[in-house]
């Protein structure tokens, strides 16, 4: 959902700059409300029926390895070398081409961020997952620790950034969100 | 613009799986729409239902829709309390953070295989969808799986197979143990039915597909239901996208199978179409010594057991066959017993088509030709005749009412009753032991040929080919024009 808007977004400001991106947003939004809307009103919701679990299925992972593509530059802090909006194999071609860019200095941290955090955050899950073999009848409670890891993670690197950051806010040693742009929170919140 | 209309649906419809309760997709929509109508000038973004959301509070024992309202008010207060961090959110902590949650999203291999082991078509269009999301777009990859998945739906209904089927002899031990074993799976609603109508008897029959298509049981050997009686289930309904091919196949087999009645039915050699080569003299004789093992074509029994609507074209194409085969089977006619018939429209366009009564063969010579469907007006007076019939439901007048509508008294007056008598008994068996007061089974008594299981139609087939064999062969009057 919201790599598709991302991606109207860019279009749209390509072809017509002046129109911010949030306003064509919300009007994507009205009207796409519209068209469900109506099509709620006239008792027409059968036609979910036409599209095929496969379709769905194949819908998902597709765009989940679109976005988990598309992430994987900002991961390594090479983003700022290409377009990470591209078809996904285009992505995948520039990010291997990129990789040398990965020595610079500013990149280094942002690595070295990303990579401990994806592992952190695969260890808690599966941690999670063997003690909740292990420990039945705490399932419920380790289900809610394993729900929250992102949310850990998250603070744990924020509580790091503040650290390393705080005093030279203009100039981070590795790249931060700095002041949040509205779209960005909107995207992240929705994923 | 279309995509996000898909989403929004894909999501919605995926609610109902998590949620396990029933949902009403068009409600799902107008919630979804009026959110979206009404969010922008709050100043939000195109929204829909969230997955991960959805997984979290059913397992935190989210019973209400008030839960939104508390998670409202905590994302509220992360927004207005928390904007402070988020300033130092490093980017990929963050991207790490997306990775791992769409991580889940992707299918994991073992839901493939388990596409695999459903329905193997299926995975090629899953992977198809998936790379041209890669390499094109994610739109184009949802228009790609869904119009391959209607491709290939319409490519089944079109090419469907019918199935010949044959009888077996059943026991029903006391016990479960035999029924569902050795395969009555196919048969299981004839079961029903015939169970129904043989409720205390020791054996029952059940027609299982001749080539045992269904994956039953190959040691049981599946009895040709009688010499010259053919018994065809459709598959996938009956309409115009594949009325040709299970006729095709209709035909096809019944050509291998039987023999030709009488070679030698068209007056002038030159009467025989082109296409159809009806050799003479020393050839004939070949072909009659090769052939005179096989049965000619008596009956032919279409279970519509899969059938729900007919259409002109399909019905057309039925008549196109009964014309041929019964040049086929000259100078006798075929009957065309129907089974299973669930739909009264069904049944209607069977009757105004002709069907459902015993063949009517108009002179002594000619060969009867079926009306096209389009004359139907022509047999309008039949019709009503059968009518005041079935209103007053007496069998007398019925019969009556038939004779009058073959315009030849004297004939095979009592050949009728003979067939007559043997048809109805199997409609009038089945009409007592199903429940009472059916106005198909009642409204299947001025159609002798609709039956309402395979036992009742193989039945009076057999009594009706029999019956005529008799007349037959005591040499009566008209041979081979009787029903």
């Amino acid at each position: 959902m919201s790599t598709l808007v991302g991606n109207i977004l860019v279009k749209a400001a390509k072809t017509n700059p002046k129109v911010p991106g949030h306003v064509i947003a919300s009007a994507l939004a009205v009207i796409a409300g519209c068209i469900i809307a109506f099509i709620g009103l006239i008792r027409c919701g059968w036609i979910v029926d036409l599209i095929p679990l496969v379709s769905i299925s194949a819908f998902m992972t597709g765009s989940a390895l679109n976005i988990a593509v598309g992430q994987v530059p900002t991961l390594l802090g090479i983003s700022s070398y290409f377009n990470t909006r591209a078809a996904t194999y285009l992505v995948v071609i520039d990010t291997l081409k990129n990789l040398p860019n990965i020595k610079k200095v500013t990149s280094k941290y942002d690595v070295a961020i990303g990579l401990t955090s994806l592992f952190l955050l695969y260890a808690i899950r599966s941690a999670c997952k063997f003690a909740a073999k292990k420990i039945p009848s705490r399932q419920k409670a380790i289900f809610f620790i394993s729900t929250l890891r992102t949310a850990f993670v998250i603070l744990l690197y924020i509580l790091i950034s503040w650290l390393a950051n705080r005093h030279h806010k203009t100039k981070p040693k590795f790249k931060i969100l700095g002041t949040v742009p509205r779209g960005r929170v909107a995207q992240s919140c929705v994923i | 613009m279309i995509v996000l209309l898909i989403e929004h649906i894909a999501i919605s419809k995926s609610f109902g799986r998590v949620n396990n309760y029933i949902i009403n997709p068009s409600q799902e929509m107008v919630a979804i729409g009026i959110t979206n109508i009404l969010g922008p000038f709050l100043g939000a973004y195109p929204a829909t239902g969230s997955f991960s959301r959805t997984a979290i509070k059913s397992k935190a024992g989210v019973r209400t829709p008030f839960a939104g309202v508390i998670t409202a008010i905590v994302v509220l207060l992360a927004i207005y309390a928390l904007p402070a961090m988020f300033f130092y959110i490093p980017s990929a902590a963050l991207s790490a953070v997306i990775i791992h949650a769409v991580g889940d999203l992707i299918t994991p291999p073992n839901t493939v295989y388990q596409f695999w082991r459903v329905s193997p078509l299926e995975v090629p269009i899953f992977f198809a969808g998936v790379f041209v999301t890669i390499f094109s777009s994610i739109e184009n990859g949802i228009y790609t799986t869904i119009c391959v998945s209607a491709a290939l739906l319409i490519f089944r209904i079109l090419k469907a197979k019918g199935r010949f089927l044959g009888k077996v002899k059943v026991h029903s031990l006391a016990g479960d143990s035999i029924i569902g074993d050795s395969g009555k799976g196919l048969g299981s609603e004839t079961n029903a039915k015939s169970g129904g109508v043989h409720e205390d008897a020791v054996t029952r029959n059940v027609f299982l597909p001749i080539d045992h298509g269904d994956g039953s049981n190959p040691d049981i050997e599946v009895a040709e239901p009688h010499s010259g009686i053919f018994i065809f289930r459709f598959s996938e309904g009956f309409n115009y996208p594949n009325a040709n091919h299970y006729l095709d196949q209709l035909t096809n087999h019944i050509f291998a199978e039987t023999r030709r009645t009488n070679l030698d039915h068209y007056d002038r050699p030159g009467d025989h179409p082109w296409n159809d080569p009806a050799p003479r003299g020393k050839k004939q004789r070949e072909i009659v010594e090769s052939q005179r093992d096989r049965p000619t074509l008596k009956a032919i029994i279409l279970d519509f057991s899969a059938v729900n609507n007919v259409d002109i074209t399909s019905v057309q194409q039925l008549i196109d066959v009964r014309n041929q085969l019964d040049r086929y089977t000259a100078p006798s006619a075929v009957d065309w017993h129907f089974t299973n018939i669930n739909n009264r429209w069904t049944k209607r366009a069977l009757v105004s088509a002709g069907f459902g009564y015993p063949s009517i063969i108009e002179g002594d010579t000619s060969i009867s030709r079926w009306k096209p469907i389009f004359s139907v007006a022509e047999i309008g007076g039949s019709d009503s005749a059968a009518q005041f019939a079935e209103a007053t439901g007496n069998e007398k007048e019925l019969k009556a009412a038939r004779t009058a509508e073959q315009e030849r008294p004297s004939h095979g007056d009592g050949i009728h009753a003979d067939t007559d008598s043997g048809l109805s008994s199997g409609d009038l068996k089945g009409a007592a032991v199903k429940s009472s007061g059916r106005v198909a089974v009642v409204a299947g008594l001025n159609r002798p040929l609709f039956h309402i299981d395979l036992t009742s139609a193989l039945q009076s087939a057999i009594t009706n080919v029999q019956a005529r064999d008799e007349f037959e062969g005591r040499g009566g009057p008209g041979i081979g024009e009787v029903p």
